[in-house]
């Protein structure tokens, strides 16, 4: 049974990049291209892991974080950020409200996320040091 | 009266059973007023006016019975002379010379009337005076004349010159009133107890009120200062009559990064950030005979308005942090692609075109590199550089990292040597992240600019000050002496250095040497030109429990 991955990310390139990569790894992936369709997309069908962008339209990370993390039918879902470099005020605050790790997207190829991916649902670990704060 | 007494004496008794008596009474009398004369102008240093005036008395006096000895009658248009030194005096001297031409004219009135009315005296019609007599007296008043008049020049000169003086002090406190209040800065002038001794316009247009309201008043009641850290929350209120220049200065500290001064008036509620220039009056007390106001020691405090600079200043920090955000999403979909085709079309392209995704890819890095670097310097530069400090496995973050550029080392035909220490090193107070970006830093430079041979690394624990030393050396080129000493410095390049695959920004080993001294370690540097470079830097262990309360106070450790 291939694991669900909910991509929640505004940018058409970036978002493609991934699903392609996490498709190639085996996994499904939905996307979402704001933090509204994202909260949506969690409540109807809930993901094995769902990556979250910061920067988005309507809703951001942080709020779409708010809402998984305070229901209870979604609350159980791993949620990685997809953030930047100098976003650790934001990361500290993701982190407070229960997100599992984040990634820093300029720092990593599309197979590096997939390959950080695949360790967690191995292992049941947030991989590196580079995941959690 | 005394002056009339004595002319009245002098020529009032010229009988002729007594003219021998009486010429000699008149020597005596011309010789003693000579004397009085010549005592009170040259030795008494100097006549007041009362004198001046007396002695003209005494001078129109003598003249008015010379005229009369020498031609038996008041008839004579000698007379007329009379009024010369009279309306001369009268002209030089002002209000007070009025005494002088009534005092005259009651003379000449007095002596007309006694000539004229009372013929019972007839002596003076038969003048028996010696021609050495008439000579003296001729020069006496002369002399006295003369001294006379050039007194009254010389204080109307004086006079005049004072006047000039006068008219210079005030152009030039006009002057220095124009450029203080046409000052773009605002100035202030306050005694010890905060009172405000002077204020110039613009620091009057700050407070919307005029300056008259201002000067006396306690500045507490006016406005405060307050020192603010580099996001301008206040962090003290400061006391413009005790702060010392030193502490106005001082105002880059570490801690609390770049701190400004906040000027808040209270009656207009307008907030100006400022720089201060503080200077002690230091005037001498015993020294000046100024009134006392003036001289209350205080301070001189120059201000400047920098608000609006301060917001460009944040302006272009908050440009750069912006741009590099926004130029992240870009170049992360470039790199993802690139990474993309090169994984999977590397067998359907041609040498030559493989090469352009080579080296498409490699500038793709270039500017990931830049972009982070220069929003690290950004950071560095606002103060906004946080560490995120863990207890960190030292010797297997390194591994790690090792790992992560072997190939490249590899790809260069390049031997990495590392070697983790036998010892037991104990763990580290180190933001991983940040401290991983200053070893790849380093370990690049090292795998770029290494033609052959090898690299490096090594960890040694130093129990003594409780501190790790990490070491990377290289058999690369070396550096060259007068370049050692910049290294560190923002934007510098060693020139003449062959590069290959990646341009540095000359920012690296700036943001490394940044870390590593928020980490409060230190970062060096030893080359032998033409025989390769060792770069070391130090992180402290666990044990140090000084530098682990410190991150913690600074709310940078996390357990």
């Amino acid at each position: 049974m291939p694991k669900r991955i909910l991509l929640v990310e505004d940018d058409l390139f970036i978002r493609d990049l991934y699903v392609r990569t996490l498709e190639q790894n085996g996994y499904i992936v939905e996307i979402a291209i704001d933090g509204e369709e994202g909260v949506n997309k969690a409540l109807a069908n809930t993901p094995d892991i769902m990556l979250l962008d910061i920067m988005m339209p309507k809703k951001n990370g942080i709020e779409v974080l708010k809402e998984i993390k305070g229901n209870d039918k979604t609350k159980g879902i791993p949620v990685f950020l997809l953030t930047n470099l100098g976003q650790e005020g934001i990361i500290k605050e993701a982190f407070n409200i229960g997100a599992s790790g984040y990634l820093l997207k300029a720092r990593m190829l599309p197979r590096d996320v997939a390959a950080h991916i695949n360790s967690y649902f191995e292992t049941g670990k947030v991989p590196s040091e580079l995941m959690q704060a | 009266m005394l002056i009339i007494g004595i002319g009245l004496f002098v020529n009032l008794s010229p009988q002729p059973v007594v003219q021998q008596s009486q010429t000699i009474l008149n020597i005596v009398i011309l010789t003693v007023t000579a004397y009085t004369i010549v005592y009170y102008r040259f030795v008494a240093p100097r006549w007041s006016t009362a004198e001046l005036i007396l002695s003209s008395i005494l001078v129109y006096t003598v003249f008015v019975f010379l005229v009369a000895h020498f031609t038996g009658s008041l008839q004579s248009v000698l007379f007329s002379l009379v009024f010369v030194p009279i309306l001369i005096t009268a002209l030089m001297l002002g209000v007070q010379a009025l005494l002088i031409v009534v005092a005259g004219e009651v003379i000449w009135l007095v002596t007309e009337f006694y000539f004229y009315f009372l013929p019972f005296h007839p002596g003076i019609s038969d003048p028996h005076i010696l021609l050495w007599e008439k000579l003296i007296a001729i020069l006496l008043v002369s002399f006295v004349a003369y001294d006379n008049s050039r007194e009254i020049f010389t204080r109307q000169s004086e006079h005049e010159l004072l006047e000039q003086e006068k008219e210079t002090i005030r152009l030039l406190q006009e002057r220095e009133d124009a450029i203080l209040q046409s000052m773009d800065d605002m100035v202030l002038s306050l005694d010890t107890n905060k009172n405000i001794l002077i204020a110039n316009d613009s620091f009057a247009k700050t407070l919307d009120i005029s300056q008259n309201e201002i000067i006396g008043k306690n500045y507490d009641s006016l406005f405060t200062i307050k020192k603010t850290n580099s996001v301008g929350d206040a962090i003290e209120t400061i006391d413009l009559t005790t702060i010392t220049t030193k502490e106005v200065e001082d105002n880059d500290s570490k801690e609390t990064g770049p701190t400004n001064f906040r000027l808040q008036t209270l009656n207009n509620d307008k907030q100006l950030f400022v720089t201060l220039a503080i200077s002690n009056l230091t005037v001498d007390l015993k020294d000046k005979e100024t009134p006392n106001d003036m001289v209350a020691p205080g301070r001189v405090i120059v201000l400047r308005d920098i608000t609006e600079e301060l917001q460009l200043e944040r302006m272009k920090i908050d440009f750069v942090s912006m741009a590099a955000h926004e130029l992240r999403t870009p170049i992360t979909a470039i790199r993802g692609y690139l990474s993309a085709l090169k994984e999977e079309a590397t067998t359907s392209l041609t040498p030559e075109h493989n090469k352009f995704l080579d080296r498409a890819d490699i500038a793709a890095n270039q500017l990931t590199t830049l972009m982070e670097n220069l929003l690290s310097v950004s950071r560095i530069e606002k103060g906004a550089f946080n560490l995120d400090v863990r207890k960190t496995d030292w010797v297997h973050l390194i591994g790690q990292r090792v790992e992560e550029l072997a190939n490249r080392a590899i790809e260069r035909g390049l031997q990495l040597n590392w070697e983790p220490p036998k010892e037991n090193i104990p763990e580290v107070l180190v933001d991983p992240l940040r401290v991983s970006e200053v070893f790849n830093n380093i370990l690049s430079n090292a795998i770029n600019y290494t033609q052959k041979g090898s690299i490096t690394i090594s960890v040694k624990y130093e129990p003594a000050e409780e501190i790790v030393v990490t070491s990377i050396s290289d058999t690369g080129p070396g550096i060259p002496r007068e370049a050692l000493n910049h290294l560190f410095e923002k934007f510098f390049r060693v020139s003449g250095v062959l590069e290959q695959g990646s341009k540095g920004t000359g920012l690296g080993l700036y943001i490394s040497k940044e870390i590593i001294e928020l980490h409060k370690g230190k970062i060096w540097v030893e080359s032998t030109f033409g025989e390769g470079t060792t770069f070391s830097f130090s992180v402290s262990t666990i044990h140090n429990l000084k530098l682990r309360k410190q991150f913690e106070q600074e709310n940078a450790f996390r357990v």
